[in-house]
C-alpha cells in the first residue's frame, strides 16, 4: 500500500483502470471457462453414455443368441465416433463376449478380458479417457454389459485451445484498457499538474495574482476554484494585515504626539515656575502661582484622559470590560454631563440644548454611560463648528434612546462605517487632537449593555449619533441598587476607574 | 450327426430367448400368474430339456408349462410350438393352424424355415443360428423384435408364398 501511495497520479490511474478491468474480467473468464470446460466434458460424457446405450440396445439379441460375430459388426459401427478407442460386450459372468478396437489410434489400449459386473449404467472418468458402462437388457432380462472407451485427448486439446483463446482475449482487453487509461489519465493528471504549478509559482514568487485555470466542472475544477478563492483570501488578508500595521503606526505617531504636547506644556510651565521661585520667589505672586497650577492640572487631566482611554482600549481588547449595573435614570445622568459641558460649550461658542423625558430608568453602568455621553458631547462640540448642539433622551417601550446632534463639519459618507473602529479618526489629527479612541470605546460600552450606537451624517451638515439601550438587564434580579450583575460582573476591583 | 445333449440344451435356451424377443398381443402381460405354454409336436431330444428349463426358470416372468402334443388341435392354448422333424408331412397344416392363433412356430429341421416355420434353428459352423421366415412372421399377429430379423437368416418370403 505504501508503495502504491508513492506512485504518481498517472501511474495510479492506470493501475486503477487495470485493476478495474482485470478483476471483473478474470472473474467472468474463470466463471465462463469453468462452465464451458464442464459443459465440454459433460457433452462428451453424455455422448459416450448415449452411444453405449444405443449399442447395448442392439447387442441384446446378439448376446441372447450367442452371436459374437454379429456383435463385433455392431460394435465396429461405433468406431466412427471421433473419440472412440474400443467397445466391448461382456456376458453376465463378466467374461469378454465380443470387442472392437481401433488399434491404429490407440495401440497401447487393450480390451480387458474380464470386468466386474456393473448393475447400472455409468460413466467413469480417467485421466485421458472415459469408460461408459451400460447394461445390455431386453424386456427386463439382463444379458450382459457393454463397455465403451473414449479418449478425452481431443477434449483436452479443445480445452487448451479454448483457454489460449480466452487468455489472448483477456490480454487484448487488458492492453486496450491500459492504453485507454494512459490516454484518459491526462484529463485528471494535467489540471492537477497545472494547479501544482500555480501553487509553486505563488510559493516561490509571492505573486498572489496568479490563478489556476478552471478547466472542468468536476472535483478538480472545484479544487481549482477553492485554490483560487484561497489565494484571493490570502491576498486580501495580507493587504488587511498591512493596513492594520499602517493604522497602528499612524496611531502610535498620533499618540506620541498627543501625549507629548501636554507634557511639553507642563514642562515649560513648571520650568518657568521653578525659575521664578529659584530667584527668591519675590517676583511671583500667589495669584500667579494658582493660575499656573490650574493650567498644570488641566494638562494633567488631559494626560489622564488619554491614558485612561488607552487603558480602556487595552481592557476591551483583552475582553475585560466589566459593567457595574445599578438602577439608573438616564435623563438625570445626561443632564449632569450636559451641565459639566456648559463652560466648554460656551468656550466653543455653541449652545447646548438639552431635552429629556422626566425620567428614563434602566439597569446600566453609570460610570460607563457617563463616559459615552461625555465622549459624544465632547465630539459634538469639537466638530460642531460653533453651532448649536442638541442632547435628547427619550424612552420608547423597552428601549432608551439618547441622541446627540451637531451641525458642524460632519463626516464624509464613505467614512461613516469606519468611525467606530479602533485607532480610526476621520478628522485630521493636527487640527483636532485626540487619539481617535472615543467612539470605539463608546461603541464597546453600548454593545456590552446589549445596545447599539449609530451615526448619520453628511459632510458639512453635521452629525447625529444615536445610542439605543435596552432598559432591562438580561437578568432583572441582578439589578438591585448597588448589586453587581452576577453573570457578567466580578466584584468591584477597587481601583482602575 | 445326432444332436448332442449340450446342443439340445442350447436349443431349449433358444426358445427361451425367442420368447423374450416376441410379443403376443392378446396374451396376458409379462409377470402374469398364467403359465407361458410351450407345446412340443413329435418326439425330440429338446423336450426333456424344455421340461428341465420349465422347472427352474420363468419366461417373461411367468411360470412355464411344457405340453407334449399329439394332435394339431392341441396347439390352441400354446404360445410357442416346437415342431419336430416327424411332422414333415403335415407341416403345412400345422403352419396354417398356428397362423390363426398367435403361435410362434419353432423347429430345427432343414427346409422347415422355407416351408413356413417362423424360426428354424440351424447350425452354422460350430455355432447355432436361426433362420427367420419373414413372410410367415408378417402374416401372423405376433410382433417379433427387429433384433431377431437382424440376427436371423431370412428365408421363405416370395419364394415360400409361390409354392
Amino acid at each position: 500500500m505504501r508503495r502504491f501511495r508513492s506512485l504518481s497520479v498517472r501511474t495510479k490511474l492506470v493501475a486503477i483502470a487495470l485493476a478495474g478491468t482485470l478483476v471483473p474480467l478474470s472473474t467472468a473468464i474463470a466463471f465462463v471457462a469453468t462452465n464451458d470446460i464442464r459443459s465440454f466434458r459433460g457433452e462428451l460424457e453424455r455422448s459416450a453414455a448415449l452411444m453405449a446405450e444405443v449399442a447395448s440396445e442392439y447387442s441384446a439379441a446378439e448376446l441372447a443368441f450367442n452371436n459374437p460375430e454379429e456383435s463385433r459388426r455392431t460394435l465396429a459401427k461405433l468406431e466412427h465416433l471421433p473419440e472412440f478407442e474400443y467397445a466391448a460386450l461382456y456376458d453376465l459372468s463378466g467374461a469378454l463376449f465380443a470387442g472392437h478396437r481401433l488399434a491404429a489410434l490407440a495401440p497401447a489400449v487393450v480390451i480387458p478380458p474380464r470386468i466386474e459386473a456393473r448393475p447400472v449404467a455409468e460413466v467413469a472418468v480417467f485421466e485421458h479417457h472415459l469408460l461408459a458402462f451400460h447394461p445390455v437388457e431386453h424386456r427386463r432380462a439382463r444379458f450382459g454389459t457393454l463397455v465403451l472407451r473414449t479418449t478425452t485427448e481431443p477434449l483436452e486439446a479443445r480445452v487448451r485451445t479454448y483457454l489460449w483463446a480466452v487468455l489472448a482475449a483477456a490480454l487484448g482487453a487488458v492492453a486496450l484498457s491500459v492504453g485507454l487509461a494512459a490516454a484518459l489519465q491526462r484529463v485528471i493528471a494535467q489540471p492537477l499538474g497545472n494547479l501544482t504549478e500555480a501553487a509553486r509559482s505563488i510559493a516561490s514568487g509571492g505573486d498572489y495574482s496568479v490563478r489556476a485555470g478552471r478547466v472542468s466542472e468536476d472535483e478538480i475544477g472545484m479544487l481549482a476554484e477553492a485554490f483560487n478563492t484561497m489565494v484571493a483570501e490570502v491576498d486580501r488578508r495580507q493587504h488587511e494585515a498591512q493596513e492594520a500595521v499602517r493604522v497602528r503606526d499612524d496611531f502610535l505617531s498620533v499618540a506620541s504626539h498627543e501625549l507629548r504636547t501636554p507634557l511639553t506644556a507642563l514642562k515649560l510651565r513648571l520650568q518657568m515656575l521653578s525659575a521664578k521661585l529659584g530667584r527668591g520667589g519675590a517676583e511671583i505672586e500667589a495669584e500667579q502661582v494658582r493660575q499656573n497650577i490650574e493650567v498644570t492640572l488641566r494638562h494633567l487631566q488631559r494626560l489622564e484622559k488619554l491614558v485612561a482611554g488607552l487603558l480602556d482600549v487595552t481592557r476591551i481588547t483583552a475582553g475585560k470590560l466589566e459593567l457595574e449595573r445599578t438602577e439608573l435614570d438616564l435623563s438625570a445622568l445626561a443632564k449632569e454631563v450636559a451641565a459639566r459641558f456648559e463652560d466648554e460649550a460656551a468656550k466653543a461658542g455653541s449652545s447646548l440644548r438639552f431635552e429629556a423625558a422626566a425620567s428614563v430608568i434602566g439597569c446600566w453602568d453609570a460610570f460607563r454611560l457617563d463616559q459615552v455621553i461625555t465622549n459624544l458631547l465632547s465630539n459634538a462640540l469639537k466638530y460642531g463648528a460653533g453651532r448649536p448642539v442638541n442632547l435628547r433622551v427619550e424612552a420608547t417601550g423597552e428601549t432608551a434612546r439618547l441622541t446627540v446632534v451637531d451641525r458642524g463639519i460632519g463626516i464624509p459618507s464613505g467614512q461613516l462605517s469606519r468611525i467606530f473602529e479602533r485607532f480610526e479618526r476621520v478628522a485630521p489629527a493636527r487640527r483636532y487632537g485626540g487619539l481617535g479612541l472615543g467612539l470605539y470605546i463608546s461603541q464597546q460600552i453600548v454593545a456590552a449593555h446589549g445596545g447599539v450606537i449609530r451615526a448619520e451624517s453628511h459632510e458639512g451638515t453635521g452629525a447625529t449619533f444615536v445610542v439605543e439601550l435596552p432598559r432591562a438587564a438580561r437578568s432583572p434580579e441582578a439589578c438591585g441598587p448597588g448589586a453587581p450583575e452576577a453573570a457578567e460582573e466580578a466584584p468591584p476591583s477597587g481601583g482602575g476607574r | 450327426m445326432p444332436p448332442s445333449l449340450g446342443e439340445s440344451k442350447l436349443k431349449a435356451e433358444f426358445i427361451d430367448r425367442f420368447a423374450r424377443f416376441t410379443e403376443w398381443p392378446s396374451s396376458a402381460p409379462d409377470g402374469s400368474a398364467q403359465p407361458f405354454v410351450i407345446g412340443v409336436l413329435g418326439r425330440t431330444p429338446v423336450a426333456p430339456q424344455l421340461e428341465e428349463l420349465a422347472r427352474r426358470r420363468r419366461i417373461l416372468e411367468r411360470p412355464v408349462e411344457v405340453r407334449r402334443l399329439t394332435q394339431i388341435d392341441e396347439m390352441q392354448r400354446c404360445h410357442v410350438v416346437w415342431i419336430s422333424g416327424e411332422w414333415r408331412e403335415r407341416l403345412t397344416e400345422v403352419v396354417e393352424q398356428a397362423k390363426e392363433r398367435e403361435i410362434l412356430t419353432v423347429a430345427d429341421t432343414e427346409g422347415f424355415g422355407e416351408r413356413g416355420v417362423m424360426l428354424n434353428i440351424a447350425r452354422s459352423g460350430r455355432m447355432l443360428s436361426f433362420e427367420i421366415n419373414v413372410e410367415a412372421v408378417r402374416n401372423s399377429r405376433l410382433r417379433l423384435s427387429s433384433q431377431l430379423f437382424r440376427l436371423g437368416r431370412p428365408v421363405g418370403g416370395r419364394r415360400a408364398s409361390g409354392r
